[in-house]
């Protein structure tokens, strides 16, 4: 099991309510108000499996796509630290204004508690996925969606190497829960995997020491793997789209 | 009811871990189909958290959504992938979407005692053991109790309640100081019989027993034995035991009394009864012979100190001796009595037998099943649950009037009929108490399957004009609440307690004879 950093063991001594307000217990305080997170998360994957499968029966001769479950609940250290540095970046005069991201409303107010991935064989999929689970009248009915993209971003808007299509969908039933579905390619979930080991934790957790953790430039070297392998997908797409004409083509009267 | 769809690979993951050994865990898989499970999903993840309760200092309880049910190795490092078992939503949540606590409980009490098979199977006609052995766990504790007194006790049930089955746990799990020996008495004809049995299906069958055996048949390290070398032993045995079978019997118990040693040693004689009513057939001076032996098993029992008895028959067994004017000289143990399953047992007995077998039953069809055979005598229950379970392995799915006809034309039907002979057969027996007994007994079981219940008055009149006189007739009454589970209500009126055998007699024997 993951441990606190002093920093943040530092934030559930003085944040958490007694007695979970140690490194032994703060889990307990945490996993009773996500479990919902996690069982909608079951229940939405279920939900897009049936919007999946006729595209997977239409692509059946090739790899169309397939739902990944790592890490579908975001762990309780890291709920931890996201508090610490919420409430580092407030200002400690002044009350919590509602929506602010609390010890006590977390559950409610982060929106990646649970969270799925679709990952996909060609950008062209990533879309069609997309628009399947948009356009979907009983999606639509149950949830609101915001939709966030990254994968087509301009240079300038771009924070990271991530490029994927992220739904933030909130469950109408119950205001407040949240449920986050990630859309990317291969290539772009194999990339994420490499950074979330290389270089996501450490900017996480000291966000403005990139000259001192990444001296080597290890940091800009996955950015540009990321653009890379952005290159890669889009012509694995022309690729893919070549062959489809030319196999239409020759199997055409 | 239907077979549990074990395809669907999306789906939610519980998972209970040892706090002590994160090694030791197991895990219940429920498939998700859709988005409208998701509030019964919830509940069920929330009822099981709450069914980990009593064991919370022990089993850490996770839960983990999944994607594909075939790719799980990766979900805890230390996940026990032989101990994840596939459930339905249903079999936990009512229609109501209410989480059926005691069913998840007795789920998860039997994974974390390590029952291996964790559900109980069908063992129709044979003893329950291990496993398939279910609950009995205050009658168990009571037992013991008695016998750490220092009491004996006479264990009474009618027939098919379990009382063997419960014996033979005894025998199996011992409490810690305890030696058992376990003797069935079925087939003795004779206090040599009685004796005879004693040493060869209890001393020398069981093992760890050969150590109280006399010196000189100790010495003969019997186990290493081939069975012809065996056989001779218990033939010569058997000529000293019919020469003195007093005598000899005084050796054993006096040997067992002196080599058991630091431990206890408790000698269960199964189906007395049965012993007792074989040796009333054998001679005119067969009640002495039964008093001179029941006389002086009671003077061993008052010699004996380390060495304790269970003795079990039938609920008969007191007003049986006294119908024939024997004096059992049973005052001095205490007795126990073997009851039936509570409902709440058998809710959850049935649901385990057909869980075990991937069969998702709904709470509704449990009630069905146990309203239509009415008691659930083990034997019973087992019978039915077989059929069902036949059934909906063949047709894949059950609705409550294809059970209801199962009941009917399979467990009445003719194909169930070998399963109801041996009980009939019992009417057989009644002859030995006297010629008219058997007419008398059939005549009073027709009516009582005709009618729901009749008051012993008019019983008695019944019996008076089948058989010519009022003699027996108490006999015959306590005789067939063990063999045909007749009850007395408090009022006096008696009826069919099994409505299985009920309605397998109205429809086989009154119908044969109308």
């Amino acid at each position: 099991m993951a441990r606190l950093c002093d920093e943040d063991l530092q934030f559930v001594c003085e944040h958490f309510p007694p007695p979970f307000n140690t490194d032994e217990r703060f889990r307990e305080y945490i996993l009773p108000k996500i479990q919902k997170h996690n069982t909608l998360c079951s229940a939405t994957m279920a939900e897009v499996e049936i919007l999946l499968s006729p595209l997977k029966k239409q692509y059946h001769y090739r790899f169309f796509c397939r739902i990944d479950d790592t890490h579908t609940l975001k762990s309780p250290e890291s709920i931890v630290d996201k508090l610490c540095r919420a409430y580092e970046e407030y200002n400690k005069e002044e009350p919590l204004r509602p929506g602010q991201v609390s010890v006590e409303n977390f559950a409610t107010t982060m929106t990646d508690l649970a969270r799925f991935r679709i990952v996909c064989n060609f950008i062209s999929d990533v879309k069609l996925v997309s628009a399947t689970i948009e356009d979907h009248d009983k999606i639509k009915t149950l949830f609101e969606i915001r939709k966030k993209i990254t994968i087509d971003q301009r240079p300038k808007e771009r924070k990271s190497g991530e490029r994927s299509i992220k739904f933030i969908m909130e469950y109408k039933k119950s205001p407040g829960l949240f449920i986050e579905i990630q859309i990317m390619t291969q290539l772009a979930e194999a990339w994420d995997k490499k950074d979330h080991y290389l270089i996501y934790e450490k900017k996480r957790r000291e966000p403005n020491k990139d000259d001192e953790n990444f001296p080597d430039f290890l940091d800009a070297k996955m950015f540009a793997m990321s653009e890379l392998l952005y290159v890669a997908d889009n012509y694995f797409d022309d690729l893919r789209k070549t062959h489809e004409d030319h196999k239409s083509y020759e199997e055409s009267p | 009811m239907r077979l549990r769809n074990e395809n669907h690979r999306i789906g939610h993951l519980l998972s209970f871990i040892s706090k002590k050994n994160r090694e030791d865990n197991f895990s219940f898989f429920f498939p998700v189909q859709s988005i409208e499970q998701f509030d019964s999903l919830l509940e069920l993840t929330k009822g099981f958290e709450r069914c980990l309760e009593n064991y919370r200092n022990e089993y850490e309880f996770r839960d983990y959504s999944i994607a594909d049910f075939g790719q799980m190795d990766g979900i805890f490092p230390e996940m026990d992938i032989e101990r994840v078992s596939i459930f339905e939503q249903e079999e936990f949540i009512t229609k109501e979407s209410e989480f059926m606590e005691d069913l998840g409980k007795v789920v998860l009490a039997r994974y974390i005692q390590g029952k291996v098979p964790v559900f109980p199977g069908i063992v129709t006609g044979s003893m329950a053991a291990g496993s398939d052995f279910y609950d009995r766990r205050d009658k168990i504790s009571t037992i013991w109790d008695r016998l750490e007194k220092g009491e004996n006790i006479l264990l009474r049930a009618p027939r098919r309640y379990g009382k063997s089955s419960l014996l033979n746990h005894l025998t199996r799990y011992p409490k810690v100081g305890w030696q058992v020996c376990f003797v069935d008495l079925e087939g003795g004809k004779s206090p040599e019989d009685f004796v005879e049995y004693i040493l060869k299906m209890g001393m020398l069958q069981n093992e760890s027993c050969t150590n109280c055996l006399p010196e000189r048949l100790f010495a003969q390290n019997i186990h290493d034995m081939s069975e012809m070398e065996k056989l001779d032993i218990i033939r010569a045995e058997r000529s000293k035991i019919n020469s003195n079978w007093q005598a000899y019997a005084e050796e054993l118990f006096e040997s067992i009394e002196q080599k058991s040693g630091e431990k206890r040693f408790l000698l269960i004689l199964d189906e007395i009864s049965f012993l007792v009513e074989d040796m009333l057939e054998t001679g005119n001076d067969s009640p002495d012979k039964v008093q001179g032996l029941l006389k002086w098993f009671h003077d061993i029992r008052n010699k004996t100190g380390k060495t304790q008895f269970i003795i079990s028959g039938s609920e008969h067994l007191p007003t049986f001796l006294q119908g024939f004017q024997i004096d059992g000289f049973i005052d001095d143990l205490e007795q126990e009595h073997l009851d039936l399953f509570d409902e709440k047992t058998s809710r959850e007995l049935v649901f385990l037998m057909l869980a075990g077998l991937k069969i998702v039953v709904e709470n509704g069809e449990i009630e069905q099943i146990l309203n239509l055979i009415g008691d659930p005598i083990p034997y019973f229950l087992q019978l039915f649950l077989d059929v069902i379970i036949r059934t909906c392995k063949a047709k894949q799915r059950l609705s409550s009037d294809e059970i209801e006809e199962i009941y009917y034309r399979e467990l009445l039907g003719s194909s169930s009929k070998r399963h109801f002979e041996s009980i009939v057969k019992q009417l057989e027996r009644y002859k030995r108490y006297g010629d008219s007994y058997r007419t008398g007994a059939e005549r009073l079981l027709n009516q009582l399957a005709i009618k729901e219940s009749i008051p012993l008055d008019t019983l008695k009149v019944i019996w008076q004009e089948a058989t010519g006189s009022e003699k027996g007739f108490k006999l015959i009454i306590e005789i067939m609440q063990d063999d045909f589970y007749i009850k007395e209500e408090t009022d006096g009126t008696l009826f069919f307690g099994s409505k299985l055998l009920r309605d397998w007699w109205e429809k086989h024997r009154l119908s044969g004879m109308r």
